[in-house]
């Protein structure tokens, strides 16, 4: 985790560098905005590997003396087949269609939406399909 | 056994103990870098119609309640804690204590939801008074939404939880919504300091 991390944060710090010149050299404050929120981009995912490099044990990945069978077992959680993205596209489309067709498409689109949000959630509720 | 570990919320003697962050926690990230962008978007906007305006900022004379805003500002990042109390329960197999602090969680941020609409109905301008009712209409409501959507996400968060006791996906959707629910605590704190102190 430690390398991800200062990959992260180098990208972040260079940015950082090029907003001080930036809005030294123009003194201009829209630019200057977007480049350190650009330094956001590296150092927000820098800052959280960095605390998950804190709070757990180096990776297999990590170690030089690592074998192979360390990094043996489970990947990790996936979710099994499930109906419900394709339920939340029909929604979305009819969503954005009654722009066209007019509202009462929306409502149709919408309670496709809202029951994809309750079914998802009442999937692993009933301990059925996660 | 890496992930399983990390995502079980069974009780574990001697706390949890975790080998990597989920894929979903990572992903979660990397969109929160999209909504990073696109609120320094509005930031962008605010400045440079700022920086071209003549006269006093706020245009117009505009007052603020800068003393009750910053209470709901303190009460939404105080909001970031009890979330992430209700993340290191849940890590610990404390159910209960974690619905409990998801829910005092949402007390408050409906709390900062309604100090917005309060707002929102009793400012004496609206967003064609000036370029600053604009500015600053689209950027608390585009925050309230984001704020509106988390305590959604809670709300099925609750209803996940109250399932069955070893559902493996629920610790890593607990953890995004703590991180969405902090970079939504952020963001306000940058929008409060643009919109009520920065004059």
């Amino acid at each position: 985790m430690k390398s991800e991390r200062g990959i992260y944060l180098l990208i972040g710090a260079f940015f950082f560098l090029i907003m001080v010149i930036y809005f030294l050299w123009s003194g201009e404050a829209g630019g200057s905005i977007m480049l350190f929120a650009a330094a956001g981009l590296g150092i927000m995912p820098g800052l959280y590997f960095a605390w998950w490099a804190h709070r757990m044990p180096p990776r297999p990945e990590d170690r030089t003396d690592a074998t192979l069978s360390d990094g043996s077992g489970p990947v990790g959680t996936f979710p099994a087949n499930t109906i419900w993205p394709f339920v939340l596209g029909m929604g979305a489309a009819l969503t954005a269609l009654s722009l066209v067709f007019g509202v009462w498409l929306a409502v149709v689109g919408l309670a496709f939406i809202i029951s994809t949000a309750l079914n998802v959630s009442l999937e692993s509720r009933r301990g059925g399909m996660v | 056994m890496t992930q399983a570990i990390a995502a079980s919320v069974e009780p574990v003697p001697g706390g949890i103990r975790f080998n990597k962050p989920t894929m979903l926690g990572v992903g979660t990230m990397v969109w929160l870098g999209s909504e990073l962008m696109f609120f320094s978007g509005l930031f962008a906007a605010y400045y440079s119609i700022r920086a071209n305006a003549t006269g006093p900022w706020p245009l117009g004379g505009i007052k603020l309640d800068v003393i009750q805003s910053g209470i709901f500002t303190v009460i939404l990042v105080l909001s970031s804690f009890s979330m992430q109390k209700a993340v290191f329960d849940l890590e610990h197999g404390r159910r209960k204590s974690a619905r409990l602090w998801i829910g005092i969680t949402m007390v408050m941020g409906f709390a900062f939801l309604g100090n917005q609409l309060y707002e929102w109905t009793h400012v004496a301008f609206s967003p064609s008074t000036n370029a600053f009712g604009s500015l600053f209409f689209l950027m608390t409501g585009l925050h309230g939404l984001h704020v509106f959507l988390g305590l959604v996400a809670m709300a099925f968060l609750l209803i996940r939880i109250a399932g069955r006791s070893r559902d493996p996906g629920l610790l890593p959707v607990m953890q995004s919504i703590s991180y969405y629910w902090h970079f939504v605590d952020i963001v306000w704190i940058a929008l409060y300091a643009t919109l009520f102190l920065v004059h």
